[in-house]
């Protein structure tokens, strides 16, 4: 079970379910069958006992009554009176035959009208001390009686009965038990059929419930997670429901919401820096990787500008670090203003590198007149910002300026050059931009400024 | 109210017309029954007005039976035609009355609580002797008026004559029938033979007597002869036609060894103190029931009579011929 989803589970529980119903139809209809075969065959057998009990009562009352009427008749030999007396046992549908014999036990009547078996020797039966005995067989029941006279026996009677009847009579009332029962069952299963019906569909259709119910938004739910997981953030669709499911949905759009929110937040902060909201280092390298290789490809031309604010460390520590970062701010507006004037290309970029140093990328043929026009303006700018300071003080920026591919084709070398150059400027009394010159900047290489490392890209 | 008022007069007129049905119904069943009753018309209309007023009585028929259900029907019939036929002479009601033997019917007769008796020769000889009764019809079956008393035995029994039966036995039937008994027992007694009775028919007889048995019908008396019960019977020349009680099956096997001379068949008696009116009156319509229709089937009815024939002198003859094989039988049988 562990392995298999819910929709297998719950058909396996819905199957499960109708297989115990079935059985139970099943059992409940094999046992009532049972009974119903036990019911007609004991019927039966209590049918034919009943009719041999009264039968035997029958004979019995028959053999009674005949051993008195004939005792008179035997005695005068009227065989006229013998033959009325017996008659109508005679005509009785299931009466065999009657036999009167004399005390020797010869025929004296069998209520034939020819008398031709008169005197014919009958069986001469033993009888018990009441006179009386039935004797049953497969197909007859014989009943004997002793005709008395005093204390002397003068002969006897004999009756036979057919079974025969008594077997129609069972087999008649078999067979109208079984019809009546198989109409009985007929009920039954069409009930049975109804039944199984209603189950079948109330089992089919809560199972479709509980799978649209249930199944269907835990099944979405699972894709959007997957959607979630590949960084498809496209809003779910919040639901209407009130139940633990819904609810749950709606958690899980809201689990999404944040998600989308926090990730950007994230991979804002790896671009961005946090002070004044340019270009990171890490977004500048990345942007470096991407714009250089094609550049290389059409042979087209870059600037780099190195930017560092003069003597901003004084500045800093006398007015504390919150108005340093403050001012830092501001320079970057600054030079986002003047950036925005040139303005930049889509594969231009306007970064901070850290501290005070700021770095600008440049394409394109008018890329030095650009550059220029930024230095121009840049500097009465800062001056400005240096003198609305609570305690103004004088403000400016070197700027170191290299070319590619003339002064490097990797982005590392390009750095390396302009910030040689920067470093010129600064030496030069800062407030100049200085172009990469490598007669003039290559003993430099151990200059403490050169801290730039290959492990930094 | 309109459909109201309709509905109420058809209910009321529902309610008188059922009530009329049930009110006609009766007269209707009562019109039918009316037809299926003999049409009004006497069988014996009396000859002249009645002479005076007669005092209102039952006619009161005998018959000796030991069997008095069996033979109730048989006396019905012609009962309730004389009782209406007779009210001139003042009959108002019928009863029947029965003895179980001739002794008892004659002491009835002697006290007047019988009018009137059928019955066989031997009989009506006794009724007369002891009951004083005086015969007044002769009735004849079968075209006959008279018949015999016939002696039988099986064809292979050798018994050829009376004589033969020395040492055997015969079945009568009962101790009041004229050609089963008294008869039959005469012309044994006649031929030199002593009888001697048994206490059942399968007894035998002592040596060179003849040993006798009464069979109450002759149904037994056919299945005694033929199934060896007894060597023979004797039996009505009437009874011995009658295939009921031998059939061909049994006639084949048997022979008539004996005749009795005839006797008249049954007599009608009244008794001797019956005032002259209503035995002429009663003699008068008995004899005249053959002429019609409605009287022959009442005369059916009463035994399987086909007529009633006034008695004659020679019928009287007849049955005083009787008289001494009666007595003899009396006296050295009984």
């Amino acid at each position: 079970m562990k392995g298999l989803s819910l929709s297998a589970r719950l058909s396996l529980l819905v199957g499960a379910a109708l297989a115990i119903a079935l059985l139970a139809f099943a059992g409940f209809w094999l046992s009532q069958s049972r009974t119903e075969r036990d019911i007609a065959e004991s019927t039966a057998a209590l049918l034919t006992e009943r009719a041999r009990d009264h039968l035997a009562q029958r004979a019995e009352q028959s053999v009674d009554y005949l051993r008195q009427a004939l005792a008179n008749p035997l005695i005068y030999v009227d065989l006229l009176a013998i033959s009325e007396i017996i008659a109508p046992i005679r005509q009785q549908t299931d009466v065999l035959g009657v036999e009167v014999y004399d005390a020797d036990g010869r025929l004296l009547h069998d209520g034939s009208a020819d008398l031709s078996e008169f005197g014919r020797t009958v069986l001469k039966p033993s009888l018990p001390e009441s006179g009386r005995a039935l004797s049953w067989s497969d197909a007859s029941l014989v009943a004997t009686g002793r005709i008395d006279f005093g204390s002397r026996a003068i002969g006897g009677v004999r009756l036979r009965y057919a079974l025969t009847p008594i077997e129609a009579a069972a087999a008649q009332a078999r067979s109208d038990v079984d019809s009546r029962l198989a109409d009985l069952q007929r009920r039954q299963a069409l009930a049975l059929l109804a039944l199984g019906s209603v189950v079948l569909t109330i089992t089919v259709l809560s199972a479709w419930l509980v799978s649209r119910a249930l199944l269907r938004p835990v099944r979405e739910l699972a894709e959007y997670a997957q959607r979630v997981e590949a960084g498809d953030y496209t809003t779910i669709p919040g639901s209407t429901r009130q139940d633990e499911l819904g609810q749950l949905q709606q958690r899980f759009a809201t689990m999404t919401e944040a998600l989308r929110k926090h990730e950007s937040q994230i991979r804002r902060e790896a671009r961005e820096d946090p002070l004044t909201g340019l270009a990171n280092r890490r977004q500048l390298r990345t942007h470096l990787q991407q714009v250089i290789p094609a550049l290389q490809q059409r042979q087209g031309e870059a600037l780099m500008l190195f930017l560092d604010l003069d003597r901003f460390k004084p500045i800093n520590d006398a007015l504390g670090h919150e108005a340093g970062d403050l001012l830092l701010r501001q320079v970057a507006i600054e030079l986002q203003q003047i950036a925005a004037a040139l303005p930049l290309g889509v594969d231009e970029l306007l970064a901070r590198l850290g501290g005070d140093e700021f770095l600008l990328w440049l394409e394109g043929p008018n890329a030095m007149s650009r550059a220029l026009q930024l230095a121009q303006a840049l500097q009465p700018r800062l001056q400005r910002l240096g003198q609305s300071l609570p305690e103004p003080m004088p403000l400016s920026a070197s700027i170191g300026l290299a070319r590619y591919p003339t002064h490097g084709e990797r982005a590392i070398d390009l750095l390396r050059a302009a910030d040689l150059a920067m470093y010129r400027a600064k030496r030069a009394g800062g407030a100049r931009l200085a172009v990469f010159d490598p007669a003039l900047d290559q003993r430099d290489v151990t200059a403490p400024e050169l801290r730039l490392g290959d492990q930094d890209w | 109210m309109r459909s109201g008022r309709f509905l109420r007069q058809w209910i009321v007129a529902a309610i008188f017309g059922l009530l009329g049905l049930w009110a006609g119904l009766p007269v209707l069943a009562q019109s039918d029954s009316a037809q299926l009753l003999p049409s009004g018309a006497s069988l014996c209309p009396p000859p002249h007005p009645p002479e005076r007023d007669y005092p209102p009585r039952t006619l009161v028929i005998g018959r000796l039976s030991d069997n008095p259900a069996a033979f109730a029907g048989a006396l019905q019939p012609i009962l309730d035609l004389m009782v209406r036929e007779l009210a001139d002479v003042g009959v108002i009601d019928g009863r029947i009355l029965m003895a179980r033997d001739a002794a008892q019917m004659a002491s009835y007769l002697r006290q007047g609580k019988v009018d009137w008796v059928g019955d066989t020769a031997a009989v009506a000889l006794q009724l007369m002797d002891r009951g004083n009764a005086e015969p007044v019809a002769i009735v004849s079956k079968n075209g006959a008026s008279q018949y015999r008393s016939l002696l039988v035995a099986r064809s292979d029994s050798g018994i050829q004559s009376l004589a033969d039966l020395a040492g055997r036995t015969i079945a009568f039937q009962n101790s009041s029938s004229t050609t089963a008994y008294y008869l039959p027992a005469g012309m044994l007694l006649e031929a030199g033979l002593r009888l001697e009775i048994l206490s059942s028919p399968l007894d035998r007889p002592p040596p060179k007597l003849v040993g006798y048995a009464f069979a109450r019908v002759p149904a037994n008396s056919a299945a005694w002869v033929h199934k060896r019960v007894v060597d023979a019977v004797a039996v009505s020349d009437q009874d011995w036609n009658n295939p009921k009680d031998f059939p061909p099956s049994f006639r084949n096997d048997l022979r008539v060894f004996a005749r009795s001379p005839l006797v008249p068949r049954a007599i009608e008696l009244v008794r001797g103190d019956l005032d002259d009116p209503l035995r002429e009156r009663l003699v008068d319509c008995l004899t005249g029931l053959h002429r019609s229709e409605a009287g022959q089937q009442i005369l059916r009815s009463y035994f399987g009579a086909q007529q009633m024939l006034p008695s004659t002198a020679a019928d009287h003859q007849a049955l005083e011929s009787l008289r001494p094989w009666l007595q003899r039988v009396r006296e050295e049988v009984e």
